[in-house]
């Protein structure tokens, strides 16, 4: 019955309890979080505990959401962080702080926009060739949005070695594109 | 927003095996966050099973009243959140300040009432009231928390190391409120053995059902002080200066063996 209803709106629902509104936000998010997660992590139980605890919080916090960006990146924003501390048994970001969670990438800065604006197509070549660390990080700070910390933390590296390797990689994928 | 291309079938049943590379599998990801059409497509290579229990959980997550300050107190200690409602839905969790408040009240009316004898079996008991909270900190036979709980990948042992100090910690916080605010309560000289039985029913149980090791543990405690009882007649010798300094060495001891088993992250094949 809420078929027609946009996130936004569904969310707005959830915050007043409405509980067919949580059903239907899941409905439509809960799987391709799954398929990604999956991606992110080989053991299924630890990806469903995360979504799990990402769609309870989300069930806290509806309220607190503040309008800014796309839910769907919302929601991987808080569902990757879940995963983190489901893998690392520690919470990276508090139930309260979820509102602050920025749909737009973090660490997005205008180079950042401009490596992925790309969509890939001149960069696929580059990004392959990155060594595995190199690609691990990448992925976590470019596409998945987390930020050296919590990276570090899934990772279990110190901050300063993502913050290596992300540079190094950026080098790499700059040069390629010059 | 038009987008120009959709994820298919074959693309996306690709990305869920792996076989993409780095750069076509960062692409189906941003392009699906930004395209309903796609992550409605999305549902078809989902595991549907995993999809169910999962919202089960998360709806009896999301529905368990808001959280006390016990429970933010165990996200502080580093806890998560599942973790810690897992603790607080345990079928005994709000037993054990009733029983030890009551068993407190008991000795003290009893206490200030009888003689020095009766008084001293009392105090005997005192620290079974921990020990037995341990013991129910399995959860025993009807569990509502039991099927929500199935699909959680919390090893065992990390479970019931969570709830048994769920259970002790309000138990001996009951046991000495009473104790300090009733006039005629026995001494605190319980309170060491109470936690050494306690730590070492949870070190022998080892992530299994705590309750026989528990009995074991209390029946090996009864045994003591019948024999402190023939050997110097005086069965206050469980509770002397030299038996404290013993119960200190074993509750650090016990400590020490749990939390290192706590921070093992590989738990799960324990027994």
């Amino acid at each position: 019955m809420h078929d027609d209803l946009s996130d936004a709106a569904l969310l707005a629902g959830v915050a007043t309890g409405d509980e067919s509104a949580f059903e239907e936000l899941y409905r439509r998010h809960a799987p391709w979080l799954q398929l990604r997660l999956d991606r992110r992590c080989g053991d299924p139980g630890a990806v469903d505990e995360a979504i799990q605890d990402a769609f309870a919080s989300v069930w806290r916090s509806a309220g607190r959401w503040d309008g800014r960006g796309a839910v769907p990146a919302w929601l991987w924003g808080i569902a990757m962080r879940r995963l983190v501390d489901v893998l690392r048994h520690k919470p990276t970001i508090a139930t309260e702080e979820l509102a602050h969670v920025r749909a737009e990438r973090r660490s997005a800065s205008a180079e950042d926009e401009a490596l992925l604006a790309v969509q890939f197509g001149d960069l696929q070549p580059a990004l392959d060739r990155l060594s595995p660390e190199l690609k691990v990080v990448v992925q976590a700070m470019l596409v998945d949005g987390l930020t050296a910390a919590e990276t570090g933390r899934m990772l279990g590296v110190p901050q300063g070695t993502v913050k290596t390797r992300i540079r190094r990689a950026k080098g790499l994928l700059r040069e390629a594109l010059s | 927003m038009s987008l120009e291309w959709h994820v298919d079938d074959h693309l996306i049943g690709a990305y869920r095996a792996g076989a993409l590379s780095l750069a076509q599998s960062s692409s189906v990801e941003t392009h699906i966050v930004a395209c309903a059409y796609c992550r409605a497509q999305a549902v078809g290579f989902a595991d549907a099973a995993r999809l169910r229990a999962t919202y089960s959980n998360a709806r009896a997550l999301a529905l368990t009243p808001p959280q006390g300050s016990f429970e933010s107190g165990l996200r502080r200690l580093g806890i998560g959140d599942a973790a810690a409602r897992i603790v607080r839905a345990s079928p005994a969790a709000r037993r054990p300040w009733v029983m030890a408040a009551l068993a407190m009240s008991g000795f003290a009316a009893v206490g200030g009432t009888v003689d020095g004898r009766a008084a001293t079996v009392l105090l005997m008991l005192a620290p079974l009231v921990p020990l037995a909270a341990v013991a129910l900190a399995y959860g025993g036979v009807v569990d509502p928390m039991a099927e929500t709980e199935a699909p959680l990948p919390y090893p065992r042992l990390r479970l019931v190391l969570l709830r048994a100090l769920a259970l002790l910690t309000p138990t001996v916080v009951a046991m000495v409120l009473a104790a300090a605010l009733l006039p005629g309560a026995p001494e605190p000289t319980w309170l060491l053995p109470s936690l050494g039985l306690s730590l070492l029913t949870l070190v022998l149980a080892r992530g299994r059902d705590p309750s026989p090791f528990g009995g074991a543990v209390a029946l090996a405690w009864l045994t003591a002080v019948a024999v402190a009882r023939t050997w110097s007649g005086n069965v206050s010798a469980v509770y002397s200066a030299g038996a404290q300094l013993a119960f200190a060495v074993l509750v650090i001891t016990c400590c020490a063996a749990l939390a290192a088993w706590m921070r093992t992250p590989d738990l799960r094949n324990l027994p």
